[in-house]
């Protein structure tokens, strides 16, 4: 089946004046010139930015692992000495792992993901752009360290005590732990947009079972990461303080434990890989059907398992710490769990087998990666079933056969699909289509190439060749193996330089690819390419799974949804209007508003990379300019805009079911929504952190974690309570509240957070609790968790207190105050279940 | 002398590899079928789809619940049971009546013998000497770093973790000499922590372990004299310790009877002459950065300490 002709909603008859169509395409359209280059933050540009970031970050890492197997051909090679292989492999984990995978996946959604929704942009542009600005500097941060010959060295999971300074007492892991907090708040900020832009800013109509599976992996995907890299962020904050000698979580002569560490870190690092691999199956879930000519098979259970996926993961961490002396009851949970897996998995697996068995294959080379891809991941998965087995993996953990099953889920399960994607998305990117030829021999040699590099590691593991050695001592029968794998790892790196020679040689010469060179069934491909920035000038309207393949038509069916509609169709004009629709029928409710440009999200950057420099090298000439930058950074991103103004002007924000409204305030609006995203991360944070306290405490009888002075502890627990009603009388009843009542709730609130900080301090002076054993160390880091969470509600109190005194009428500023008081009730909540954990709950020590 | 899993020499190693033939016949045959039926489904001649409809797909759908489901839980499932068999086969106490308890460091292994009598006890480094037939209970403990001890054709590898100590056993069920080497990354020298485990018969061992407990030769000849001499005057006791002179330091390796011991370095290189030369001389050259230091030695020390310690029988 074809798509039907001229579906493409920018083909669909003007139904506006000229007048109003060209204002609208220029509020949509991109900064320019060289300045105009810091203040783009569009998806589109800036999608393309990280793309091309992250895939170079793809072939730097793969070049440093093409120098480790150079070194590593034959046996006592002396091409690299210790100290620079342990860099190179620590960076090529690094890399892969938190600097080239979730990135690439993240500009992927950030160019994608509106597209196939049929929206205009993700709900915060500027937190798009920083995320990219952020993660890049944070990318040059961790590459510099070789300028000074200071690359990270412990692994790309960093085990102390070998990475605490006393083992490795250089910059190197100071660099690994301060870098990458950018690559956690990057991915944080991505989670949050994502989250909120599938549940909420959808086109009409399409309502939640019918979003494309790429969509449903990016979702769980998101919440994956809200709920994993905050434990990662939490785990490093502790590292880098017992670095700079603050603190003693790691170090057992303190009551520390390495192996705390260890779960914190795999807590992360398990669900990581789902992480990385639920959108890529998502990326086949979605090339599979169009090069099948047919819907995938079953829908429903592809998104159960990607569920099943996201959720199971979180239960599996254990299985890389089987052989740290873990007790058996332990073992076999997680063996089971790591086993059972498989299960989700193979549902995916068989639909897609089912989909090219009921369909009708077309042999382009995005297809053949998906081929390529089913073939690896088998065999990954199958290995990995087989390191889910405790004994067997007594054997082979951290050993080659485990770096043979990894690269197989993560090459195979995830580089592969990205190319997929890549042969599928670059002509609706570019414009261009890629050349055939060259695809295919793009994927026969990465793919033979892939294998004859990692499957001889199943048998040098085998054969007992532990990992992260930089040479091994000839005649213990690795020798074949590791040429042979070398060999096949720079076969590998050629063939995918082939693939960027393709997509240079289609920027320069490619044939025009139309708006559908696939006939692909998802809204994307109703643009020409590559689209406009005013993508969807007209909202499509969606009603069935497939809307290329299903429908007649993208315009609105029924009459009362195309009234409903009028005001974003080619509008607003003097403003960018993004719609937001109910989470589970895609109703439209109300509209947004979107900045247009902003230099300040490159500014923030900016001071992050001061900062994180100033951390690092611990100088104040560094930290107060960044704070300094940080402080413009931040009252040039919220400061109010003329746009906004146009907006308020144009549009009610009472909410109202009669008409769109603006939701500039209150539930209906998108920073609402992004401060609970903001809470559930800091709640994943105080329970890491309490988890930490009870792993710290339990076992050592002897060493339980101090209770700071108790009565102060009280004394801030009632303060907190009494700041509630202090949040009811700035929040409540917002638009009607008069201007001496908001002041004294948001003067009163702002005291009382003062004073639970002063007393927490208190708590904690007025006792014999110090940082110099490792439960003083979580007692101090507890309580100072609750100052971060106070400090933050002083923060945006003062925001709020700026809006109530300039612009007491705005909404705009109702909405920092109602924001605020989310924070604001949590930070109570915050200390009443610190206070249960810190004072009352040492009565279990007894 | 190949560290292969597959070529067990004891009861750990051989239960674990009969659960990889297992593990690797069951995800040969889901490989081949899976594989079968990705080939025809991309081979066989097509139907014409249209937008199927639910009906259509029925029978897609049950095979997918049957292949991606039941048949993986219940092939799980049972591998499963044949895992916790496996594993409850290679775990629990050993039965010799002394523990090896092994110190890990940077990048060395302290070897000690433990017996509930401590005149009994004694210690050597890198070299791992065991009865054959006896389950030897091996606990496990860390002076700085992870470090992970692993003897691929005896048994699973266990992780040494400062602060705790782990326990597994080992058993050899014929005599010979089983490389070993660290696998959990400690640092620089991670590559050059290897082990030798030499396993003997039962009065063969306890010759070895009696002969341990003494203290050290006297020097024999003028050499060895000289030798002692040098070692006992270049700083060599900071670090190391000779039972039976006032050398008595356990920051690295004990020397005792370090003559007797197959190799050096851990692992690393042969203990003979020319190769101990070498690493007294130079260790920085073999293993730089590791611990021991490089002092000069004018060739006629060198060669006098030389022999002293390989007197150390």
């Amino acid at each position: 089946m074809n798509a039907p002709e001229m579906i493409g909603v920018d083909n669909l008859i003007e139904k506006v004046p000229e007048e109003r169509s060209r204002e609208f395409e220029r509020i949509w359209s991109q900064p320019t010139g060289f300045i105009g280059f810091f203040h783009t933050i569009d998806n589109i540009p800036i999608g393309v930015r990280y793309m091309a970031t992250a895939f170079l970050l793809f072939v730097v890492g793969g070049f440093l692992a093409l120098l480790m197997r150079l070194q590593l051909a034959t046996p006592e090679r002396q091409i690299l000495g210790a100290e620079t292989f342990n860099q190179l492999f620590t960076m090529h984990g690094t890399t892969m792992m938190f600097l080239f995978v979730i990135p690439f996946i993240e500009a992927v959604a950030t160019y994608m993901l509106p597209l196939i929704l049929g929206t205009r942009d993700l709900p915060f542009p500027r937190l798009t752009a920083f995320s990219y600005w952020a993660y890049t500097f944070g990318v040059l941060f961790i590459f510099s360290s070789f300028l000074f010959g200071v690359a990270p060295d412990g692994g790309w999971f960093a085990y102390p005590p070998l990475t605490l300074k006393e083992h490795s007492p250089g910059l190197n892991l100071d660099f690994w732990d301060i870098g990458l907090s950018v690559a956690e708040i990057a991915a944080l900020g991505a989670a949050a947009e994502i989250i909120i832009s599938i549940l909420r800013m959808r086109a009409p109509g399409m309502s939640l079972h019918r979003i494309p599976i790429f969509a449903w992996a990016m979702l769980i995907t998101a919440v994956m990461i809200i709920f994993a890299f905050t434990p990662l962020i939490v785990g490093t904050f502790f590292l880098e303080l017992d670095r700079k000698g603050v603190t003693h979580f790691f170090d057992p002569q303190a009551g520390g434990k390495p192996l705390l560490w260890q779960h914190i870190f795999w807590v992360f690092g398990h669900p990581e890989v789902y992480i990385m691999f639920l959108p890529a199956a998502g990326i086949i879930s979605t090339v599979i059907p169009v090069f099948s000519r047919r819907p995938l098979v079953s829908y429903a259970l592809v998104v159960l398992s990607l569920l099943a996926i996201g959720f199971l993961s979180f239960g599996l961490w254990v299985h890389h710490m089987y052989s740290t002396g873990l007790p058996a009851t332990a073992l076999g949970f997680f063996a089971a769990a790591s086993m059972m897996i498989a299960v989700p998995n193979g549902v995916q697996f068989f639909s897609w087998l089912a989909t090219i068995w009921t369909g009708n294959p077309q042999w382009r080379t995005s297809m053949l990666f998906a081929i390529g891809f089913l073939f690896n991941f088998l065999l990954g998965g199958l290995t990995g079933v087989m390191v889910g087995a405790v004994p067997f993996d007594w054997q082979v953990h951290d050993s080659y056969f485990v770096v043979a099953h990894f690269h197989y889920v993560l090459i195979g399960g995830v580089v592969f699909p990205f190319f997929a994607g890549l042969y599928y998305w670059l002509p609706k990117i570019t414009g261009r289509l890629m050349s055939e030829r060259l695809g295919k021999w793009n994927f026969w040699l990465m793919f033979v190439f892939f294998n004859v590099a990692f499957f001889p590691m199943h048998i040098s593991g085998l054969l007992g060749m532990p990992r992260r050695i930089y040479t091994y001592a000839p005649g213990l029968g690795w020798d074949v193996y590791n040429l042979i794998s070398t060999i096949g790892a720079w076969g590998f790196g050629f063939a995918v330089l082939l693939g960027v020679i393709n997509l240079l040689w289609t920027l320069k010469r490619g044939p025009a690819a139309g708006h559908d060179p696939w006939g692909a069934d998802s809204l994307e491909w109703s643009h020409a390419s590559p689209p406009p920035n005013a993508q969807f000038k007209y909202l499509p309207h969606v009603h069935a799974r497939h809307p290329m393949w299903e429908q007649e038509s993208l315009e609105p069916q029924d009459e009362k949804i195309a009234r409903i509609l009028e005001p974003v169709q080619a509008g607003p004009t003097t403003w960018r209007g993004g719609l937001v629709v109910s989470v589970m029928d895609a109703k439209p409710i109300a509209v947004v508003h979107m900045p247009n440009r902003s230099i300040f999200p490159f500014v923030l950057s900016v001071a992050f990379a001061l900062i994180f420099a100033g951390l690092l090298v611990e100088t104040a000439w560094l930290l107060v300019p960044g704070v300094i930058v940080g402080g413009v950074g931040v009252a040039g991103w919220f400061r109010p805009t003329k746009t906004e103004d146009n907006a308020l002007a144009e549009m009610q924000c009472e909410r109202t079911d009669r008409q769109l409204f603006l939701a500039v305030y209150g539930p209906a609006s998108n920073g609402w929504w992004g401060t609970w995203v903001f809470i559930t991360i800091w709640t994943t944070a105080l329970f890491t952190t309490i988890a930490a306290y009870f792993y710290l405490g339990g076992g050592a009888p002897e060493m339980p974690p101090p209770v700071p002075n108790t009565l102060f502890g009280i004394l801030a627990l009632a303060t907190a309570v009494l700041s509630v009603p202090a949040i009811r009388l700035f929040s409540r009843d917002i638009a009607g509240t008069a201007a001496g009542v908001r002041w004294t709730g948001l003067g009163l609130t702002a005291l009382l957070n003062i004073a639970v900080i002063l007393l927490t301090v208190l708590s904690l002076t007025q006792s014999s609790v110090t940082t110099q054993t490792a439960g003083g160390s979580i007692v101090v880091f507890l309580t100072g968790w609750q100052w971060l969470t106070s400090g933050i509600v002083l923060a945006m109190l003062i925001a709020a207190a700026l809006w109530a005194w300039f612009r007491p009428a705005d909404p705009r500023g109702w909405s920092v105050a109602l924001n605020t008081s989310l924070v604001a009730y949590f930070a109570v909540a915050n200390w009443l279940i610190t206070f249960v954990i810190l004072y009352l709950s040492p009565a279990l020590w007894g | 002398m190949n560290p292969s899993t597959l070529d067990p020499r004891g009861p750990g190693a051989g239960a674990i590899a009969e659960l990889w033939w297992v593990l690797f016949y069951v995800s040969l045959i889901i490989t081949v079928l899976t594989l079968a039926a990705l080939g025809y489904a991309i081979f066989r001649r097509r139907v014409d789809w249209r937008l199927p409809s639910d009906e259509q797909d029925r029978g897609p759908t049950r095979a997918i619940v049957f292949a991606g489901i039941l048949f993986p839980a219940i092939v799980i499932s049972g591998l499963f049971i044949y895992v916790v068999i496996t594993y409850r086969a290679i775990t629990g106490p050993g039965d010799t009546p002394f523990t090896v308890r092994i110190i890990g460091a940077k990048w060395w292994w302290d070897v000690i013998y433990e017996y509930d009598s401590p005149i009994l006890n004694a210690r050597t480094a890198n070299e791992v000497r065991i009865p054959v037939g006896r389950r030897v209970s091996i606990a496990l403990e860390s002076r700085d770093v992870i470090h992970s001890f692993w003897v691929p054709r005896l048994q699973g590898k266990m992780d040494l973790v400062p602060g705790r100590t782990n326990r597994i056993w080992i058993q050899a069920d014929s005599p010979g000499v089983y490389r070993g080497q660290c696998a959990e990354f400690c640092g620089l020298q991670h590559a050059r922590m290897a082990f030798y485990v030499v396993a003997m018969e039962e009065n063969e061992f306890e010759e070895w372990i009696a002969a341990q407990r003494q203290p050290a030769a006297a020097p024999q000849s003028d050499a060895e004299r000289r030798g002692r001499d040098v070692y006992l005057t270049r700083g060599c006791p900071l670090c190391h310790a000779v039972r039976g002179t006032e050398s008595l330091a356990h920051a690295a390796p004990d020397l005792t009877h370090v003559g007797s011991r197959l190799s050096i370095a851990a692992g690393v290189l042969p203990n003979t002459r020319g190769h101990m030369a070498g690493w007294i001389s130079n260790p920085q050259q073999i293993k730089p950065g590791s611990y021991m230091p490089r002092i000069p030695l004018e060739p006629a020390e060198l060669q006098d300490i030389v022999s002293y310690v390989l007197s150390l029988r």
